[in-house]
Protein backbone atom coordinates (compact mmCIF):
# COMPACT_ATOMS: atom_id res chain seq x y z
CA UNK A 1 0.00 0.00 0.00
CA UNK A 2 2.73 2.65 0.93
CA UNK A 3 4.80 1.42 -2.28
CA UNK A 4 1.26 2.80 -4.30
CA UNK A 5 1.76 6.02 -2.46
CA UNK A 6 5.31 6.35 -2.74
CA UNK A 7 4.30 5.88 -6.84
CA UNK A 8 1.25 8.34 -6.15
CA UNK A 9 3.97 10.92 -5.10
CA UNK A 10 6.14 10.46 -7.98
CA UNK A 11 3.73 11.08 -10.68
CA UNK A 12 2.56 14.28 -8.67
CA UNK A 13 5.93 15.54 -8.70
CA UNK A 14 6.11 15.26 -12.97
CA UNK A 15 2.58 16.18 -13.25
CA UNK A 16 2.98 19.20 -11.41
CA UNK A 17 5.77 19.94 -13.12
CA UNK A 18 4.17 19.60 -16.38
CA UNK A 19 1.26 21.03 -15.73
CA UNK A 20 3.71 24.68 -14.51
CA UNK A 21 4.97 24.03 -18.01
CA UNK A 22 1.34 24.60 -19.42
CA UNK A 23 0.65 27.51 -17.57
CA UNK A 24 4.04 29.48 -18.85
CA UNK A 25 2.86 28.30 -22.45
CA UNK A 26 -0.38 29.93 -21.31
CA UNK A 27 0.76 33.45 -19.86
CA UNK A 28 3.35 33.53 -22.13
CA UNK A 29 2.57 32.97 -25.60
CA UNK A 30 5.89 32.83 -27.09
CA UNK A 31 6.58 29.53 -25.39
CA UNK A 32 4.00 28.20 -26.49
CA UNK A 33 5.15 25.52 -29.28
CA UNK A 34 8.57 25.31 -27.19
CA UNK A 35 6.76 23.88 -24.27
CA UNK A 36 4.59 21.51 -26.69
CA UNK A 37 7.15 20.02 -28.63
CA UNK A 38 9.33 19.34 -25.69
CA UNK A 39 6.51 17.47 -24.17
CA UNK A 40 5.79 15.23 -27.38
CA UNK A 41 9.35 14.40 -27.13
CA UNK A 42 9.66 13.27 -23.71
CA UNK A 43 6.72 11.50 -24.28
CA UNK A 44 7.73 9.61 -27.29
CA UNK A 45 11.36 8.96 -25.87
CA UNK A 46 9.13 8.11 -22.65
CA UNK A 47 7.59 5.44 -24.53
CA UNK A 48 10.18 3.92 -26.75
CA UNK A 49 13.37 4.03 -25.11
CA UNK A 50 12.29 3.68 -20.94
CA UNK A 51 9.75 1.45 -22.40
CA UNK A 52 10.45 -0.93 -25.35
CA UNK A 53 14.28 -0.32 -25.55
CA UNK A 54 15.15 -0.19 -22.18
CA UNK A 55 12.14 -2.22 -20.43
CA UNK A 56 11.08 -0.10 -17.62
CA UNK A 57 7.44 0.23 -17.76
CA UNK A 58 6.84 1.52 -14.58
CA UNK A 59 8.89 4.68 -14.78
CA UNK A 60 7.48 4.87 -18.34
CA UNK A 61 4.24 4.61 -17.29
CA UNK A 62 4.40 6.83 -14.48
CA UNK A 63 6.08 9.59 -17.03
CA UNK A 64 3.42 9.25 -19.54
CA UNK A 65 0.36 9.59 -17.18
CA UNK A 66 2.06 12.88 -15.45
CA UNK A 67 2.09 14.45 -19.22
CA UNK A 68 -0.99 13.64 -19.54
CA UNK A 69 -2.28 15.23 -16.31
CA UNK A 70 -0.46 18.29 -16.77
CA UNK A 71 -2.00 18.70 -20.07
CA UNK A 72 -5.25 17.98 -19.08
CA UNK A 73 -4.72 20.41 -15.81
CA UNK A 74 -3.16 22.80 -17.30
CA UNK A 75 -5.49 23.44 -19.64
CA UNK A 76 -9.15 22.58 -17.70
CA UNK A 77 -10.08 26.10 -17.42
CA UNK A 78 -9.76 27.36 -20.70
CA UNK A 79 -11.57 23.51 -21.89
CA UNK A 80 -14.40 24.50 -19.26
CA UNK A 81 -14.98 28.24 -21.01
CA UNK A 82 -15.19 26.85 -24.62
CA UNK A 83 -17.34 23.52 -23.57
CA UNK A 84 -19.42 26.21 -21.70
CA UNK A 85 -19.31 29.51 -24.89
CA UNK A 86 -18.18 27.30 -28.08
CA UNK A 87 -19.54 23.96 -27.59
CA UNK A 88 -20.58 23.70 -31.61
CA UNK A 89 -16.90 24.26 -32.79
CA UNK A 90 -15.73 21.93 -30.52
CA UNK A 91 -17.36 19.10 -31.22
CA UNK A 92 -16.90 19.53 -34.82
CA UNK A 93 -13.29 19.70 -34.06
CA UNK A 94 -13.72 16.35 -32.41
CA UNK A 95 -15.07 15.04 -34.57
CA UNK A 96 -13.05 15.80 -37.79
CA UNK A 97 -9.96 14.63 -35.58
CA UNK A 98 -12.00 11.20 -34.65
CA UNK A 99 -12.69 10.26 -38.20
CA UNK A 100 -8.87 11.28 -39.42
CA UNK A 101 -7.13 9.32 -36.66
CA UNK A 102 -10.45 5.88 -37.49
CA UNK A 103 -9.45 6.40 -41.33
CA UNK A 104 -5.90 5.93 -40.68
CA UNK A 105 -6.31 3.35 -38.44
CA UNK A 106 -8.19 1.46 -40.87
CA UNK A 107 -5.92 2.04 -44.03
CA UNK A 108 -2.80 1.18 -42.02
CA UNK A 109 -4.58 -1.99 -41.03
CA UNK A 110 -5.53 -2.88 -44.35
CA UNK A 111 -2.01 -2.32 -45.58
CA UNK A 112 -0.80 -4.39 -42.97
CA UNK A 113 -2.79 -7.31 -44.08
CA UNK A 114 -5.46 -7.65 -41.51
CA UNK A 115 -3.39 -8.93 -38.76
CA UNK A 116 -1.85 -12.29 -39.75
CA UNK A 117 -4.01 -13.44 -41.83
CA UNK A 118 -2.85 -17.23 -43.11
CA UNK A 119 -4.12 -18.47 -46.67
CA UNK B 1 13.85 2.40 14.60
CA UNK B 2 9.97 1.16 15.39
CA UNK B 3 9.38 4.21 16.91
CA UNK B 4 10.38 6.17 13.95
CA UNK B 5 8.04 4.55 11.80
CA UNK B 6 5.28 4.85 13.95
CA UNK B 7 5.58 8.49 13.39
CA UNK B 8 6.51 8.61 10.19
CA UNK B 9 4.00 6.78 8.41
CA UNK B 10 0.88 9.43 9.20
CA UNK B 11 3.37 11.56 7.83
CA UNK B 12 3.96 9.88 4.60
CA UNK B 13 0.25 9.45 3.88
CA UNK B 14 -0.58 12.98 5.12
CA UNK B 15 1.59 14.44 2.81
CA UNK B 16 1.05 12.45 -0.45
CA UNK B 17 -2.63 12.89 -0.12
CA UNK B 18 -1.97 16.69 0.26
CA UNK B 19 0.08 16.92 -2.82
CA UNK B 20 -2.44 15.25 -4.78
CA UNK B 21 -5.46 17.26 -3.27
CA UNK B 22 -3.02 20.64 -3.99
CA UNK B 23 -3.11 19.39 -7.96
CA UNK B 24 -6.38 19.07 -8.26
CA UNK B 25 -6.91 21.98 -6.86
CA UNK B 26 -4.30 24.21 -8.74
CA UNK B 27 -6.71 23.01 -11.89
CA UNK B 28 -9.72 24.63 -10.73
CA UNK B 29 -10.68 28.50 -11.43
CA UNK B 30 -9.43 30.48 -14.51
CA UNK B 31 -5.67 31.33 -14.84
CA UNK B 32 -6.35 34.37 -16.93
CA UNK B 33 -8.20 36.99 -17.96
CA UNK B 34 -9.97 36.84 -21.30
CA UNK B 35 -13.24 37.82 -23.00
CA UNK B 36 -15.15 36.35 -25.42
CA UNK B 37 -16.82 37.90 -28.58
CA UNK B 38 -19.73 36.66 -31.08
CA UNK B 39 -19.41 38.11 -34.42
CA UNK B 40 -21.80 37.11 -37.42
CA UNK B 41 -20.26 36.14 -40.78
CA UNK B 42 -21.32 35.69 -44.23
CA UNK B 43 -20.44 32.51 -46.00
CA UNK B 44 -19.81 31.47 -49.30
CA UNK B 45 -23.65 30.42 -50.22
CA UNK B 46 -25.29 33.20 -48.36
CA UNK B 47 -25.44 31.47 -45.29
CA UNK B 48 -24.90 33.48 -41.96
CA UNK B 49 -23.27 31.81 -39.00
CA UNK B 50 -21.42 33.15 -35.86
CA UNK B 51 -17.88 32.90 -34.77
CA UNK B 52 -17.09 32.61 -31.11
CA UNK B 53 -13.72 34.53 -30.57
CA UNK B 54 -11.61 33.94 -27.14
CA UNK B 55 -8.67 36.50 -26.67
CA UNK B 56 -6.70 36.42 -23.33
CA UNK B 57 -4.76 39.06 -21.75
CA UNK B 58 -1.54 37.64 -22.47
CA UNK B 59 -2.85 37.05 -26.28
CA UNK B 60 0.06 39.01 -28.56
CA UNK B 61 -2.41 39.90 -31.49
CA UNK B 62 -6.19 39.49 -32.47
CA UNK B 63 -7.16 36.48 -33.48
CA UNK B 64 -7.73 36.15 -37.21
CA UNK B 65 -10.79 37.10 -39.22
CA UNK B 66 -11.80 39.19 -35.98
CA UNK B 67 -13.24 42.66 -36.78
CA UNK B 68 -13.41 44.80 -33.64
CA UNK B 69 -16.54 47.15 -35.53
CA UNK B 70 -18.42 44.00 -35.91
CA UNK B 71 -17.29 41.86 -33.11
CA UNK B 72 -19.57 41.96 -29.77
CA UNK B 73 -18.43 41.56 -26.35
CA UNK B 74 -20.83 38.65 -24.47
CA UNK B 75 -18.86 37.43 -21.82
CA UNK B 76 -15.83 38.39 -19.94
CA UNK B 77 -13.57 36.96 -16.96
CA UNK B 78 -12.26 39.64 -14.99
CA UNK B 79 -10.52 38.22 -12.02
CA UNK B 80 -7.93 35.42 -12.32
CA UNK B 81 -6.26 33.43 -9.85
CA UNK B 82 -3.06 33.26 -11.21
CA UNK B 83 -0.81 33.49 -8.20
CA UNK B 84 -3.52 31.16 -6.27
CA UNK B 85 -2.79 28.18 -8.96
CA UNK B 86 1.23 28.49 -9.46
CA UNK B 87 1.56 28.21 -5.62
CA UNK B 88 -0.79 25.20 -5.31
CA UNK B 89 1.26 23.87 -8.12
CA UNK B 90 4.32 24.65 -6.01
CA UNK B 91 3.15 23.31 -2.83
CA UNK B 92 1.84 20.09 -4.48
CA UNK B 93 5.22 19.59 -5.62
CA UNK B 94 7.23 20.37 -2.13
CA UNK B 95 4.96 18.06 -0.41
CA UNK B 96 5.86 15.18 -3.21
CA UNK B 97 9.56 15.79 -3.31
CA UNK B 98 9.54 15.47 0.99
CA UNK B 99 6.68 12.62 0.96
CA UNK B 100 9.33 10.40 -1.27
CA UNK B 101 12.52 11.41 0.83
CA UNK B 102 10.50 9.93 3.87
CA UNK B 103 9.36 6.96 2.35
CA UNK B 104 12.80 6.29 0.79
CA UNK B 105 13.43 5.10 4.93
CA UNK B 106 9.49 4.18 5.50
CA UNK B 107 8.29 2.12 3.21
CA UNK B 108 11.09 -0.62 2.97
CA UNK B 109 10.96 -0.76 6.88
CA UNK B 110 7.22 -1.40 7.29
CA UNK B 111 6.61 -3.47 4.35
CA UNK B 112 9.74 -5.76 5.91
CA UNK B 113 6.98 -8.15 7.58
CA UNK B 114 5.22 -9.00 4.68
CA UNK B 115 8.42 -9.34 2.52
CA UNK B 116 9.14 -12.02 5.43
CA UNK B 117 5.88 -13.97 5.23
CA UNK B 118 5.80 -13.76 1.48
CA UNK B 119 9.68 -15.18 1.72
CA UNK B 120 8.40 -17.96 4.33
CA UNK B 121 5.48 -19.31 2.42
CA UNK B 122 7.67 -19.47 -1.42
CA UNK B 123 9.81 -21.02 1.30
CA UNK B 124 7.27 -24.15 2.01
CA UNK B 125 5.71 -23.90 -1.07
CA UNK B 126 9.34 -25.34 -2.14
CA UNK B 127 9.90 -27.42 0.09
CA UNK B 128 6.46 -29.40 -0.35
CA UNK B 129 7.65 -29.86 -4.34
CA UNK B 130 11.16 -30.80 -3.25
CA UNK B 131 9.13 -33.58 -0.96
CA UNK B 132 6.77 -34.97 -3.72
CA UNK B 133 10.09 -35.02 -5.93
CA UNK B 134 11.33 -37.28 -3.37
CA UNK B 135 9.28 -39.84 -2.79
CA UNK B 136 8.61 -40.27 -6.73
CA UNK B 137 12.40 -40.86 -6.77
CA UNK B 138 12.49 -43.24 -3.96
CA UNK B 139 9.23 -45.23 -5.29
CA UNK B 140 11.13 -45.57 -8.78
CA UNK B 141 14.68 -47.08 -7.34
CA UNK B 142 12.36 -48.94 -5.61
CA UNK B 143 10.58 -51.16 -8.35
CA UNK B 144 13.72 -51.04 -10.59
CA UNK B 145 15.10 -52.79 -7.72
CA UNK B 146 12.19 -55.50 -7.80
CA UNK B 147 12.39 -55.98 -11.27
CA UNK B 148 16.05 -56.78 -10.82
CA UNK B 149 15.00 -59.33 -8.16
CA UNK B 150 12.86 -60.56 -9.95
CA UNK B 151 15.05 -60.93 -13.25
CA UNK B 152 18.04 -62.53 -11.31
CA UNK B 153 14.95 -65.35 -9.98
CA UNK B 154 14.04 -66.23 -13.74
CA UNK B 155 17.64 -66.30 -14.88
CA UNK B 156 18.52 -68.92 -11.98
CA UNK B 157 15.54 -71.16 -12.93
CA UNK B 158 15.49 -70.80 -16.69
CA UNK B 159 19.29 -70.47 -17.02
CA UNK B 160 21.06 -68.02 -19.68
CA UNK B 161 20.84 -68.39 -23.60
CA UNK B 162 24.63 -67.91 -24.15
CA UNK B 163 25.26 -71.26 -24.68
CA UNK B 164 22.44 -71.54 -27.73
CA UNK B 165 24.21 -68.76 -28.53
CA UNK B 166 27.31 -70.01 -29.23
CA UNK B 167 25.94 -73.16 -31.14
CA UNK B 168 23.79 -71.26 -33.90
CA UNK B 169 26.88 -68.79 -34.46
CA UNK B 170 28.94 -71.96 -34.87
CA UNK B 171 26.35 -73.44 -37.28
CA UNK B 172 26.36 -69.77 -38.84
CA UNK B 173 29.64 -70.11 -39.59
CA UNK B 174 29.75 -73.27 -40.96
CA UNK B 175 27.19 -72.55 -43.35
CA UNK B 176 28.78 -69.13 -45.06
CA UNK B 177 32.15 -71.18 -45.64
CA UNK B 178 30.42 -74.00 -47.80
CA UNK B 179 28.38 -70.81 -49.39
CA UNK B 180 31.87 -69.20 -50.06
CA UNK B 181 32.96 -71.87 -51.56
CA UNK B 182 30.36 -72.76 -54.11
CA UNK B 183 30.91 -68.80 -54.87
CA UNK B 184 34.61 -69.31 -55.99
CA UNK B 185 34.51 -72.41 -57.87
CA UNK B 186 32.11 -70.44 -59.87
CA UNK B 187 34.30 -67.94 -59.86
CA UNK B 188 37.01 -69.87 -60.85
CA UNK B 189 34.74 -71.84 -64.07
CA UNK B 190 33.90 -67.84 -65.16
CA UNK B 191 37.36 -66.94 -65.46
CA UNK B 192 38.44 -69.14 -67.80
CA UNK B 193 36.74 -68.04 -70.72
CA UNK B 194 37.14 -64.28 -69.95
CA UNK B 195 40.85 -64.43 -70.15
CA UNK B 196 40.90 -63.29 -73.88
CA UNK B 197 39.26 -59.18 -73.26
CA UNK B 198 40.49 -59.33 -69.55
CA UNK B 199 43.48 -57.66 -70.57
CA UNK B 200 42.09 -55.26 -72.41
CA UNK B 201 38.80 -54.52 -70.16
CA UNK B 202 39.14 -55.12 -66.59
CA UNK B 203 36.43 -56.20 -64.46
CA UNK B 204 35.55 -52.60 -62.66
CA UNK B 205 35.48 -51.13 -66.15
CA UNK B 206 31.97 -53.55 -66.57
CA UNK B 207 29.36 -51.03 -65.06
CA UNK B 208 30.59 -48.10 -66.95
CA UNK B 209 31.34 -49.99 -70.06
CA UNK B 210 27.73 -51.12 -70.14
CA UNK B 211 26.14 -48.18 -69.42
CA UNK B 212 27.67 -46.19 -72.55
CA UNK B 213 26.90 -49.82 -74.69
CA UNK B 214 23.69 -49.01 -73.56
CA UNK B 215 23.18 -45.43 -74.46
CA UNK B 216 24.77 -46.64 -77.24
CA UNK B 217 22.68 -49.13 -78.60
CA UNK B 218 19.75 -46.69 -77.75
CA UNK B 219 20.69 -44.17 -80.03
CA UNK B 220 20.80 -46.23 -82.91
CA UNK B 221 24.34 -47.60 -83.45
CA UNK B 222 25.30 -50.88 -84.84
CA UNK B 223 27.83 -53.16 -83.13
CA UNK B 224 30.61 -52.27 -85.17
CA UNK B 225 30.25 -48.83 -84.12
CA UNK B 226 29.92 -49.63 -80.91
CA UNK B 227 33.60 -51.52 -80.44
CA UNK B 228 34.42 -49.08 -82.29
CA UNK B 229 33.91 -46.07 -80.91
CA UNK B 230 32.72 -46.65 -77.33
CA UNK B 231 34.86 -49.56 -77.14
CA UNK B 232 37.93 -48.10 -79.21
CA UNK B 233 39.09 -51.58 -79.65
CA UNK B 234 40.60 -52.76 -82.53
CA UNK B 235 40.33 -55.86 -82.73
CA UNK B 236 36.72 -56.86 -83.25
CA UNK B 237 36.49 -60.59 -82.14
CA UNK B 238 37.72 -59.47 -78.51
CA UNK B 239 35.36 -56.48 -78.13
CA UNK B 240 32.10 -58.29 -79.57
CA UNK B 241 33.20 -61.10 -77.06
CA UNK B 242 32.90 -58.22 -74.18
CA UNK B 243 29.81 -57.09 -75.65
CA UNK B 244 28.16 -60.35 -75.51
CA UNK B 245 29.57 -61.54 -71.82
CA UNK B 246 27.94 -58.13 -71.00
CA UNK B 247 24.66 -59.15 -72.50
CA UNK B 248 24.39 -61.69 -70.44
CA UNK B 249 25.64 -60.24 -67.38
CA UNK B 250 23.02 -57.44 -66.94
CA UNK B 251 20.47 -59.07 -69.41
Amino acid sequence: MLRHLKNTNELILYASLSCGAAFLGRILPPFYFPILFLRLGIFIYCFFIIVKAEGNTELGIILGAAIFLGILGGYWDLIEIHLRYNLAQVASTITAVLVFVASTLVILYQLRGNGSKTN
Amino acid sequence: MEAKLTKQKPLFIGLSCLSVGCLIGSFAYPLQKLELYRQTERGQFDTIYTKTYLITENDLNYPYGFQKTKARKFAQIHVDYKIQKILLLALAAGCSISALLIGNETVPLSELESEIASIKAQAKKELTLKGIKHRFALASKSQQLLFLDEMKALMDEFGSSEQEILEADEINALYSEAEADETTEEAQEEEQPEDSFRAQFPAQMDETAWKAILKALTSGATKHEIIKDVLTCSDLTIGGAYIDYLKGKYL
